[in-house]
């Protein structure tokens, strides 16, 4: 978003290599993607090339010790390694963040394309809902369903997921409406192909865009949504780490004030890799966005 | 237009603000001297009413305590001193009768004398069927009453001998102490004059519980919801005169608390965990210049509950023997705290020394699992609630300690009340539970008394409660302590709880309070009239 | 469609809605695999009895279709019903919570509109240069910046090492209460309350805003001669200010989620602290009546947005 895009692009003969281009071109969606994947590379593999243990206690050093050459950032309260923690943590923040926005992705694009093609009884059903899951905070109905189902990663993933459908819904609808009143969708129609033929072959494609952008969206505020449940103490749970739990330990003033790597770390990379999705979303957006070709 | 929109919003922001800022708040009254002397006290979790008789939560007694009297003050060394009573007797030929004598100088906060039927009044009121009271079993023991509900049939044993002196007749005989420590513990008195034309069906939300009138040491004044109580000093106090004319209990987070104490916002904590200074900032709040810091030890404990329908005996003698006593203490502790031998601390007077050293044999127990026979390919639960933080540190702890003897556990964080829902229904394999302790070594036996609802470990075996039962029936130390003592082997021999350690309550308060003894604070006695504020 | 047969209209349409919201929290609330008991009866000498009988007393032991049938009855006829850990009337504690949030969530808007809008405005104006860079900069940050990691930064900042603002409560305790002292408390919170919208809304006026500035009436406008200040504020701002406003509706939800948040880490005293406890407590009555409180005020707010389009724009019809 940085960049004047001065010169005039001729439409070239793959729209897709065409967008892949505009992309490439935008400079922070690029670092963005750049910071995402090594992340993601480091919280598979670190784990595995440097063997690090995040919940074994080591009684050889003190409880809580600074960073030394042992342990990189020093040792939690209770004599765990706070670098394997950190790495863990973000594996669990990641995960949240990716699947939860696949799972919202996988139950609202459906709902979406039945809503705004076949209208009637079903649209007013799948819109109404969500409505009503958009207009009540989300963040209050996840407590109370924490609270159901017990706090684990697995149920925060389910429930972030599951409540953030009417997002997609509601874009897909809006989508499908304006795309089934184009001239070819009617086209197609009156050759009398099938209802699932015109859904899957012509308009699914048209709302790929808009489902991208807001896949990162979701992704970005899942990994919000994740540390600052755990960060009430209704988060991921006590032996696995999340950055939001590392944080959540770090309430204090001394370890604010003394101890800067046990918050520090977590707290950054939770900035830079919401930062980085946002990038990535901003990215595809403008290199999606046709009114820029002309 | 969209100026309009902004003067608009900011206009209903500032009516707003005005509302809270100026409508709820009385003038300061200041005093002769001009500066008021105030002392604010800082608890993590809000009190929940100043309904005395229908709550069990901590927190509520921290701020009930102030308003209302209770009959005695109870420190943790056994010693009862006078607080509404002035003395007390009980009848030693047949223990079912103790007697009250009250302070004639007690004033109700509207100047009306507190008297032997107020005493009667509040008993009646707890009995009473039509009234929910959550601590229905403080009143239990008392004839006249059925599960601590009046029986009509039978005549009341709470009775006014005179103006200042009331009788409680037990239907079982039971020693003094164990009466005062624990049936008495939380028995606030309270004005039959204000309450006694209130229909009992309305009672518990009457207005009166807005504005609470006691003979307390402290009068309300106001409160902000979750936020604060504001107190003034009951400056007739029949036990003297408060050293300060405002107290304020105020929520503040853990975490925020000792900067709170740094900036001047607390001068007190509330201690007794639930208003202590968190470990991780306890090097900081020692070198403060202006706060005087105390480790104080704790009759309370933490115990792992062992479900004693899925785990033997045998398995559960080896997780007592496994479990790294030490490194909690010293390691996760810091040292601030004590090994835990059972319910009761080595330097308690009913303690029995045979249980120290405490056995720790990782090996032996390593081949007791293996020779049991046990399961030791399923994943194991153990149950922690979130709320308080070295417990909630200490079960990675457990988990591999309890890994080292082959058995796997899988940690399971929930919220207190899934816990204790679980652990009661027996739903659960290991729990980490705590207790508050007491100076009476009964306390723990209803925990183990098989039919009980907090019988966590599910034991059926009732020969700890038929210990604990004896102890009860014998009224002086030396014809009790043999049955304690006997009752602490055979906690070590069944296992139905393996306790772990006593935290050391980390306090802070500012060097101008002075006066003030801590250790008394988990029996919820505070005793604030003997604070002195330099203020 | 007359502006009042709309208004009604929308009403009748959020009924459904509403009574959605309600069911689906109060299924929830009492799927929990614990009850209120557990919590009341916290005490080592409570009694199986004492349990069962207070079960009865609250309705517990009923099917909770029937639970919930009873509830609703009661709040059409205007009983939220009572506390079962405070023992008082639900609207009570509620209406003593209702003005620290609407404040603390009023200031953390009015910090944002403040602090955006004239940042989102000089992006839009002057693109690609150092406004821009600085305002986008600083959108990208605040969006991806977690309040409560703002919270611990700006506590850490300001509470211990500057010791300018208190870290909680709305008042000191010298037992007067004062606006300036109000005021004071107030900062910190509606600030890192501000944060994350902050960030959102500079996107959004910037957006908005370069949107119009290409339109042909602004060229109009600049060809007539007019002053930059009047263009950008009578005409541009003007036209933009309808995404903005739906913005402001979409974030209602999530500016009560994050109040949840603040409150608990500045021990404000609002409904979201209310929440949390009354959640950890399972106090159904206070959890239902918050949630039917925040479900009204955000279907309320979408109403009056709506409203707001007429009143912005003249052209739109309310159909």
């Amino acid at each position: 978003m940085f960049e004047k895009n001065e010169k005039v692009d001729i439409p070239v003969d793959s729209y897709f290599s065409d967008v892949c281009q505009r992309f490439s071109q935008h400079k922070p969606a690029m670092i963005g993607l750049l910071v995402l994947i090594t992340e993601i590379f480091l919280v598979v593999f670190l784990p595995i090339l440097m063997n690090l243990d995040q919940s074994t206690t080591d009684y050889d050093v003190l409880f809580g010790s600074s960073p030394s050459g042992k342990h990189i950032l020093g040792t939690d309260d209770i004599g765990r390694d706070i670098f394997a923690r950190f790495i863990y943590g973000g594996r669990v923040s990641l995960s949240v963040g990716i699947l939860s926005a696949i799972i919202s992705m996988l139950v609202g694009v459906p709902l979406g394309l039945i809503a705004g093609y076949y209208r009637g009884f079903w649209e007013t059903v799948i819109m109404r809902s969500a409505d009503t899951f958009m207009s009540f905070p989300a963040m209050i109905l996840i407590m109370v369903l924490v609270s159901v189902l017990g706090p684990s990663v697995i149920t925060i993933i389910l429930v972030i997921g599951l409540l953030g459908w009417p997002r997609f819904a509601r874009l897909i609808y809006g989508n499908v409406l304006s795309a089934s009143s184009m001239d070819y969708v009617e086209a197609a129609r009156a050759i009398g192909t099938k209802n699932g033929s015109i859904l899957l072959k012509y308009i699914l494609p048209n709302t790929f865009a808009p489902v991208l952008i807001a896949f990162t969206f979701r992704a970005a505020q899942a990994i919000i949504t994740e540390s600052a449940l755990s960060f009430l103490g209704m988060g991921v749970q006590a032996p696995q780490a999340s950055w939001g739990n590392i944080l959540y330990d770090a309430q204090s003033i001394s370890v604010l004030s003394q101890r800067p790597w046990l918050w520090v770390p977590p707290g950054i990379a939770l900035v830079i890799t919401v930062l980085s999705i946002n990038f990535i979303g901003d990215g595809v957006r403008d290199a999606l966005d046709t009114k820029m070709v002309i | 237009m969209n100026r309009n929109l902004v003067k608009i919003l900011v206009g209903m922001l500032m009516v707003s603000m005005l509302l809270s800022g100026c409508s709820q708040g009385p003038a300061p009254a200041t005093g002769a001297s001009g500066k008021q002397k105030i002392v604010t006290m800082a608890m993590t979790a809000p009190w929940d009413t100043f309904v005395p008789f229908n709550t069990t939560n901590g927190n509520t007694d921290v701020v009930l305590e102030l308003i209302y009297d209770k009959l005695t003050v109870l420190n943790t060394d056994g010693t009862v001193k006078p607080r509404l009573a002035k003395s007390w007797s009980i009848d030693e030929a047949t223990h079912t009768k103790i007697t009250f004598v009250l302070n004639e100088k007690a004033k109700w906060h509207d100047g009306t004398p507190v008297t032997a039927d107020d005493v009667v009044f509040t008993a009646e009121l707890m009995a009473n069927p039509d009234i929910s009271v959550a601590r229905r079993s403080k009143i239990a023991p008392f004839t006249g009453t059925k599960g601590g509900v009046r029986d009509p049939g039978k005549e009341f044993g709470i009775k006014a001998l005179d103006k200042q002196t009331v009788q409680f007749t037990m239907i079982e005989p039971t020693g003094l102490d164990y009466m005062l420590f624990i049936v008495f513990r939380d028995f606030y008195v309270l004005p039959k004059h204000l309450l006694k034309d209130i229909p009992v069906k309305s009672l518990l939300s009457d207005k009166f519980w807005q504005h609470p009138i006691g003979s307390g040491p402290c009068k309300f004044e106001s409160e902000i919801s979750g936020e604060r109580v504001q107190l003034t000093a009951n400056k007739d106090y029949h036990l003297g005169a408060p050293d300060f004319d405002r107290f304020v209990v105020r929520i503040v987070p853990e975490s925020n608390i000792l900067s709170g104490l740094i900036n001047g916002e607390v001068d007190v904590v509330a201690g007794a965990s639930i208003g202590n200074i968190p470990l991780n900032d306890w090097d900081m709040a020692k070198k403060q210049e202006k706060l005087v810091t105390k480790s104080v030890p704790s009759l309370g404990y933490q115990y792992m509950s062992i479900n004693t329908k899925r785990i033997p005996q045998t398995v559960r003698q080896a997780i007592n023997m496994a479990i790294n006593r030490d490194a909690l203490v010293n390691n996760l502790m810091k040292g601030e705290g004590l090994s835990a031998p059972g319910p009761l601390r080595p330097d308690h007077k009913y303690f029995n020394k045979a249980l120290l050293p405490i056995p720790y044999d990782v090996e032996k127990a390593k081949a007791m699992v293996a020779e049991s026979g046990f399961d030791t390919s399923k994943e194991y639960e153990l149950r922690v609630s979130k709320g308080n933080s070295l417990r909630e540190k200490s079960a990675p702890m457990l988990q591999q300690d309890l890994a080292k003897i082959g058995i796997k556990v899988k940690i399971v964080t929930t919220d207190h009340p899934t816990l204790l829902t679980a652990s009661r229904k027996g739903d659960y394999d290991f729990a980490l539970i705590g207790s508050w302790g007491s100076p009476d070594p009964g306390e723990s036996v209803m925990n183990v008394t098989p039919g009980h609802i907090n019988n966590f470990s599910q034991l059926q075996d009732r020969s700890l409660a038929n210990l604990g039962d004896k102890g009860l029936k014998a009224f002086t130390f030396e014809t009790r302590k043999p049955f304690y003592e006997q009752y602490q082997m055979l906690l070590r021999e069944q296992v139905p709880f393996t306790w772990l350690y006593f935290p050391n309550d980390l306090v802070a308060y500012n060097k101008q309070i002075s006066n003030l003894d801590y250790t008394n604070f988990t029996l919820h006695n505070r005793s604030v009239w003997e604070w002195k504020v330099a203020k | 469609m007359n502006k009042y047969t709309f208004v009604i209209k929308r009403l009748l349409t959020a009924i459904p809605t509403f009574l959605g919201i309600t069911v689906l929290v109060y299924i929830l609330a009492s799927l929990t695999p614990s009850s209120p008991l557990e919590i009341l009866f916290n005490d080592p000498y409570a009694t199986a009895e004492e349990m069962a009988r207070k079960s009865k007393e609250l309705g517990l032991d009923q099917p909770v279709i029937i639970q919930y049938f009873h509830w609703l009855t009661q709040l059409l006829l205007g009983n939220m019903g009572t506390s079962i850990r405070t023992n008082l009337p639900v609207l009570m504690m509620i209406s003593q919570r209702v003005l620290p949030t609407l404040i603390l969530t009023g200031s953390a808007m009015l910090i944002t509109i403040v602090i955006s809008l004239p940042l989102g405005i000089m992006a839009a104006y002057k693109p690609y240069t150092k406004w821009d860079y600085v305002s986008s900069g600083l959108s990208f940050v605040g969006s991806a910046m977690p309040n409560f990691f703002a919270g611990l930064v700006l506590i850490y900042l300001f509470c211990i090492e500057l010791r300018i603002f208190p870290t909680s409560g709305m008042y000191d305790t010298s037992g007067a209460r004062t606006l300036p002292m109000f005021l004071h408390h107030l900062v910190l919170p509606s600030f890192v309350l501000a944060i994350q919208m902050i960030g959102s809304l500079i996107r959004q006026c910037r957006g908005s805003m370069l949107e119009v500035l290409q339109d042909d009436y602004v060229r109009t406008a600049r060809a007539k001669g007019l002053r930059e200040k009047d263009v950008l504020i009578r005409h541009a701002l003007r036209n933009a200010w309808i995404p903005l406003v739906s913005w402001f509706s979409t974030q209602l939800p999530f500016l009560i989620g994050g109040a949840v948040v603040t409150e608990q880490i500045f021990g404000w005293p609002g409904l979201g602290s209310l929440m949390v406890q009354s959640i950890n407590a399972r106090d159904y009555p206070v959890i239902m009546g918050v949630s039917v409180l925040i479900a009204v005020f955000v279907l309320i707010g979408n109403l009056l947005v709506d409203l707001l389009y007429g009143m912005l724009d003249p052209r739109i019809t309310y159909e």
